[in-house]
């Protein structure tokens, strides 16, 4: 008996089956918890950037911002622990999930704001460097992937959980490429999408948009930085259900479940 | 005096538990740290003491998740003005 190898393109795969049976809707929590996050972090960003050198004379002031950011952070969280839920229960039930997707265990919920926390710490904590928030960012996957396994409420459980499905690490630093790539696609569709706009209001309806012109274009950085922060929530849904399908694959192939099931369907194909 | 098994009438007492003062018989009977209890006790004592490690559990994970929270926000103005200064 031949076990299929735990593929990078057969979780995407699976990945955009499950995206498109979760639904829009669910989706869209993501999207509406995760913007007002990114947005705050483009302000934040910004402002160290108009402050400059000044900034460690304005430490009380850029605390508040960070502040109001990992506010913003927590509730990006908890919409993306909804998504997950609802990625969960579409590949369970091989249908759209209903309102059960509100009701994350409490146990999961905070575990996963924990790990995700830590994540944070992490990607703050080396921002300068490449290698930190790569791995932060590898790091932020498992903990959404492994979000719903949390049952013992306890620091080692969900950093154990993480540990044990690290092993998975050539899929991982597939995922972080593909996803850097896809952030790199969004965004260019993005700035396209503005500037088509823009050139149909001047060519059809005729107004005059020379300031327009100027706000959407790559010179201002302000834009720039918006156009990247709506590509990483575009491209966030497809990033949690990843490793959602990909903690479950490892999962069911460390148990030996896959095989049940594919025993199971090949039973089935054979009694039609 | 010939005693019986609290649970089981028609079996022979074997000790006491030590927590509710019954007799109990042998297949009743467990003795942990020296000291005899009855099956209904020892369960009672286990989801205790699985209650607490619960408790501990739920305020450990609340007091890390707000540490790594406060951490997090002092961690981002610092990388904020090591960035600011860097550019």
């Amino acid at each position: 008996m031949i076990r299929a190898p735990l593929s990078t393109t057969s979780v995407l795969d699976e990945t955009t089956e499950v995206v498109a049976r979760a639904g829009a809707g669910w989706a869209a929590v993501v999207a509406a918890t995760s913007l007002p996050y990114r947005f705050l972090q483009v302000f934040f960003l910004e402002r160290v950037m108009e402050l400059g050198e000044n900034a460690t004379h304005f430490g009380r002031a850029l605390t508040q911002i960070a502040t109001l950011v990992v506010i913003a952070f927590l509730v990006s969280r908890w919409g993306r622990a909804i998504w997950a839920r609802a990625c969960r229960l579409a590949e369970e039930q091989e249908s759209a999930p209903g309102r059960e997707v509100w009701s994350v265990p409490p146990v999961a919920l905070l575990s996963y704001l924990f790990t995700a926390s830590l994540a944070e710490l992490l990607y703050y904590s080396t921002a300068i460097t490449i290698i930190g928030p790569l791995l932060a960012a590898a790091i932020s996957g498992l903990a959404i992937g492994t979000c719903e396994l949390n049952t013992k409420p306890g620091v080692t459980p969900p950093l154990r959980l993480i540990a044990r499905h690290a092993r998975a690490s050539k899929q991982l630093f597939a995922f972080l490429f593909v996803f850097v790539v896809a952030v790199m696609i969004a965004f260019i569709n993005i700035t396209v999408a503005f500037a088509a706009g823009e050139w149909l209001a001047h060519a059809f309806a005729g107004l005059n948009l020379a300031r327009w012109d100027l706000l959407l274009s790559f010179r201002n950085k302000h834009f720039v930085r918006l156009a990247m922060a709506g590509a990483i929530v575009a491209v966030e849904p497809f990033w949690i259900a990843a490793h959602v399908v990909l903690v479950r694959r490892a999962g069911v192939a460390e148990t030996g479940e896959d095989l049940r099931i594919w025993f199971r369907r090949l039973q089935e194909k054979w009694a039609r | 005096m010939l005693r019986h098994c609290f649970h089981h009438p028609d079996r022979q007492a074997f000790a006491v538990c030590m927590t509710c003062r019954n007799a109990v018989c042998q297949s009743c009977s467990t003795q942990w740290d020296g000291i005899n209890y009855c099956t209904a006790c020892l369960a009672a004592r286990r989801d205790a003491s699985r209650g607490g490690r619960a408790i501990a559990g739920w305020f450990t994970l609340t007091a890390g998740t707000l540490a790594a929270v406060w951490l997090s926000v002092r961690a981002m103005v610092w990388a904020g003005a090591l960035i600011a200064g860097l550019f």
